[in-house]
């Protein structure tokens, strides 16, 4: 074994460094300090230079110096051009020129992600309400089906419950909720009935993604302290 | 009055108790079991079914440091499984940071199981942007990539000649703290009838269910947990190939601890997670009797 795997606390200066920066950053849990302000524009400014450095290494160098300078790809010159523009956003006489790239790229992805995100978001999901698909997407069978109240009352259990009120509860769901945001029209009889059918739906969805949050900060202060007492501290 | 104080807890003694929740069950090594879900075994099984086929796992590495520990142990678990089963890999990343992720991930994989790179596996670095990669990929693989992140030219590599694009590629797997999963479903998978899989953030994984309903995805991957589940899936495929003992012998006892130890990453994480969990809970009872209680005395009078 080397001789720092066997020291009793790590002797990288980088481990150590990353410790420090680790620390100054907690050290916002007991108050806002100038060593929590060192670290937290230290990392913005490291990342902006890491992303900068980056793409000049990726795309400048390959696409604009190599491709057009050096071996003439004419085809690169519009977006260079294009890209150039966004240049007189420091010029404030001349911002409206940046007019042009920025209506290029809306155009540009609007076009390609607008029929792409209408059937992925909009079209199978709303079949999906409906009937169960198979691995290739294909509609399969109804999602409320008589078999599986059959089932149930064949075979009564938790699974066959669950399995047979599934399809009713998702579409009970997803019809309520929207009822919940339905504003043209005064929310009473049953429609604010359904609405606050629509609002536990939320509340438990709500409910749910703050439990993952709270896992995945979790995760994170995990993380950390694993690093601290593993890999500095040689504790674990 | 006690009740009153009970509710006025400084913060910073909340903070101490939930460092301490994290910290005594990793000193004490705390093993938990693991319970496998059915969408993390479908990742599984998609992986599993590509053996033999030719076909490749691209895996987009688009994570940095910030989300890691997190989404770092699906990476390895997922490029561990491919790689036992001799499956290509393609690496990619859509963020500029996430080519220290890749690089980190495949190079330890592919130490610990043998695998050369361009021949088992190519890290091909970042290329942006995002949606022009996705939709290039389903063309050709080398012309959106023209070359690797080590600055090899793709059109040398013999491993991209059998796999040109979305066709050659069996399982397109995105891991991210980020929405860039979707834009796989959307592109990949709804454009090229890509088979995608996610591995995100806990944040992120109630986003994503509506997407394995309807079978858009094929298996998620949320959280810390799904990279644990991912691990236990693999040391019980290895536990009955009998492979990882062999593979450890073969190694310095040096190497052999550090990769026993990365492949527990995430269930080392898990036990802890699990602790504070119910801490978190004991708190969250704890501040609602309280009020409650407190609210009931203000009512008397």
């Amino acid at each position: 074994m080397t001789a720092s795997a066997t020291a009793w606390i790590s002797t990288d200066l980088w481990v150590w460094v990353a410790a420090i920066m680790t620390l100054a950053i907690f050290s916002f849990l007991y108050r806002d300090n100038p060593l929590y302000k060192f670290a937290e524009h230290l990392f913005v400014g490291v990342s902006v230079g890491y992303a900068i450095a980056v793409s000049w290494d990726r795309v400048f160098l390959p696409k604009i110096w190599t491709g057009l300078v050096l071996h003439r790809q004419w085809s690169m010159l519009p977006p260079v051009i294009l890209g150039l523009l966004y240049i007189s956003f420091f010029f404030p006489r001349y911002t409206w020129i940046a007019r042009y790239p920025i209506s290029f790229m809306m155009g540009f992805s609007a076009g390609v992600a607008l029929p792409l995100t209408v059937v992925t978001d909009i079209f199978i999901q709303t079949r999906g309400t409906f009937y169960e698909s198979n691995a290739a997407g294909d509609p399969l069978a109804p999602i409320i089906s008589v078999a599986k109240f059959q089932e149930f009352a064949a075979h009564p259990g938790v699974l066959s419950a669950l399995n047979a009120l599934y399809g009713p509860l998702l579409l009970l769901g997803v019809v309520c909720v929207m009822l919940f945001f339905y504003f043209s029209h005064e929310q009473k009889g049953p429609l604010k009935v359904a609405g606050m059918v629509g609002m536990v739906y939320l509340m438990i969805g709500f409910g749910a993604s703050f439990g993952y949050t709270v896992m995945a900060r979790l995760s994170l202060l995990i993380g950390r302290i694993q690093f601290l007492l593993g890999e500095w501290l040689r504790v674990l | 009055m006690k009740l009153k104080a009970l509710l006025n807890i400084d913060r910073r003694i909340i903070y101490l108790i939930m460092l301490l929740s994290v910290i005594i069950p990793l000193v004490a090594k705390l093993d938990l079991p693991t319970k496998v879900t059915s969408e993390v075994e479908s990742i599984f099984n998609a992986i599993e079914a590509l053996q033999g086929t030719g076909k490749a796992v691209l895996i987009s590495i688009d994570y940095d440091p910030s989300t890691a520990p997190e989404l770092h142990p699906m990476s390895k678990a997922v490029m561990r499984h491919a790689m036992l089963r001799r499956i290509p890999v393609l690496g990619i990343t859509l963020l500029p940071q996430g080519i220290g992720m890749g690089v980190d991930a495949l190079g330890t994989t592919a130490r610990e199981y043998g695998a050369k790179s361009l021949e088992d596996y190519v890290f091909l670095g970042f290329q942006t942007p995002p949606l022009s990669v996705m939709l290039g990929l389903g063309e050709d693989i080398r012309r959106v990539f023209p070359e690797t992140y080590d600055k090899v030219p793709t059109d040398t590599i013999p491993l991209l000649e059998r796999i040109k694009n979305y066709d050659d590629i069996g399982l397109t797997i995105s891991i991210s703290g980020t929405s860039i999963p979707m834009s796989w479903v959307a592109t990949a998978g709804t454009r090229f009838n890509q088979p995608v899989a996610a591995g995100v953030t806990a944040v992120s994984a109630a986003d994503l269910y509506p997407f394995l309903q309807t079978n858009q995805l094929v298996g998620m991957m949320g959280g810390v947990k799904g990279g644990a589940e991912y691990e236990e899936l693999l040391d019980r495929l290895e536990a009955r190939l009998g492979t990882a003992e062999q593979r450890f012998a073969a190694m310095t006892a040096e190497d052999a601890a550090m990769y026993k130890t990365d492949r527990y990453m995430a269930r080392q994480i898990m036990n802890p997670q699990s602790i504070a969990h119910l801490t978190i809970i004991a708190f969250v009872l704890l501040g609602n009797v309280g009020y409650l209680l407190t609210e009931r005395g203000r009512k008397r009078g």
